[in-house]
């Protein structure tokens, strides 16, 4: 088993606030470990993000998007890419904007 | 618990996850958009409209990204009430075609576009501001108006509720 190795210092003031605030220090740690270890610190965002990614990666060159690679699509300004889009989803409304959902089941479970 | 992604979440979600996969950096609001993303991920049932898989699927669907993303998100179609309520929202609040549509697919919103489940939507999550202004601004009245439609529908539309809707904080 590892041996934990706390600096002499840190111990001995951890030790002063345990018996100042007439605290059993040994429970204290003991606490600490165990609120550690059943919530240990989040992951950051970016590591997050690159778990769901997992292996997937863009290079500048990869195709993205009408002809535009990834490079070319990300230094667009972003009035451009504001355009782009407003674009498509009027495409995308002329193409299936009324759609409207049939014969709902109507044993359904809902929200909340 | 379910929740519905509007565009522009889903839009800034997915650019945020292309500039990841590109190893170039966030912006804020990328940032803040995968923050609440991360919320709810794996706590709750994640969907986006129609329309969004629409655009995403014929332009980006090349991409494994966004062949993830529709892993990870399912997709909501409007039931007739949700047109019906959608004119309305448009004409007494004056929400704009698109908000309208997106707040009632979350009452009354299916997973399916034919024999699916009614489903809905306990919370809508978007960037835009005067919307989610609009709709905190009007609450009392839409819920007075939202509750005494319901309540001439059939079962199990009489049943559906208002969304919550929240906005990342940093946006």
């Amino acid at each position: 088993m590892e041996t934990l190795q706390i600096p002499t210092q840190l111990r001995e003031n951890f030790i002063d606030t345990c018996r100042q605030l007439q605290l059993d220090a040994n429970r204290v740690l003991e606490q600490f470990i165990a609120r550690f270890v059943s919530q240990p610190p989040k992951q950051s965002i970016d590591e997050w993000m690159q778990n769901i990614l997992g292996d997937i990666r863009l290079s500048g060159n990869d195709e993205f998007v009408d002809g535009l690679t990834v490079d070319e699509y990300f230094s667009m300004a972003e009035e451009q890419r504001d355009a782009l889009w407003e674009k498509w989803e009027q495409e995308t409304d002329n193409a299936v904007g009324r759609m409207t959902a049939r014969k709902v089941i109507m044993d359904a479970s809902f929200a909340g | 618990m379910r929740v519905l992604l509007d565009k522009g979440f889903i839009r800034r979600m997915f650019e945020g996850f292309a500039r990841k996969a590109r190893r170039m950096p966030l912006t804020e609001e990328q940032k803040a958009v995968a923050r609440l993303l991360r919320k709810y991920y794996g706590a709750a049932e994640l969907y986006m409209s129609y329309k969004s898989f629409h655009t995403l699927a014929y332009r980006f669907g090349h991409l494994e990204i966004v062949q993830r993303a529709f892993v990870m998100i399912g997709t909501l179609y409007p039931t007739r009430y949700a047109r019906r309520w959608a004119r309305r929202l448009r004409k007494k609040f004056g929400f704009g075609r698109e908000d309208a549509l997106m707040i009632s697919m979350s009452s009354f919103g299916a997973d399916k576009p034919h024999k699916g489940r009614l489903v809905g939507a306990d919370e809508l999550i978007t960037l835009d501001k005067r919307m989610y202004e609009r709709f905190q601004n009007h609450y009392d009245e839409i819920n007075f108006i939202f509750r005494n439609m319901i309540t001439t529908l059939e079962a199990p539309f009489n049943s559906v509720k208002l969304p919550e809707i929240e906005i990342p904080p940093e946006t």
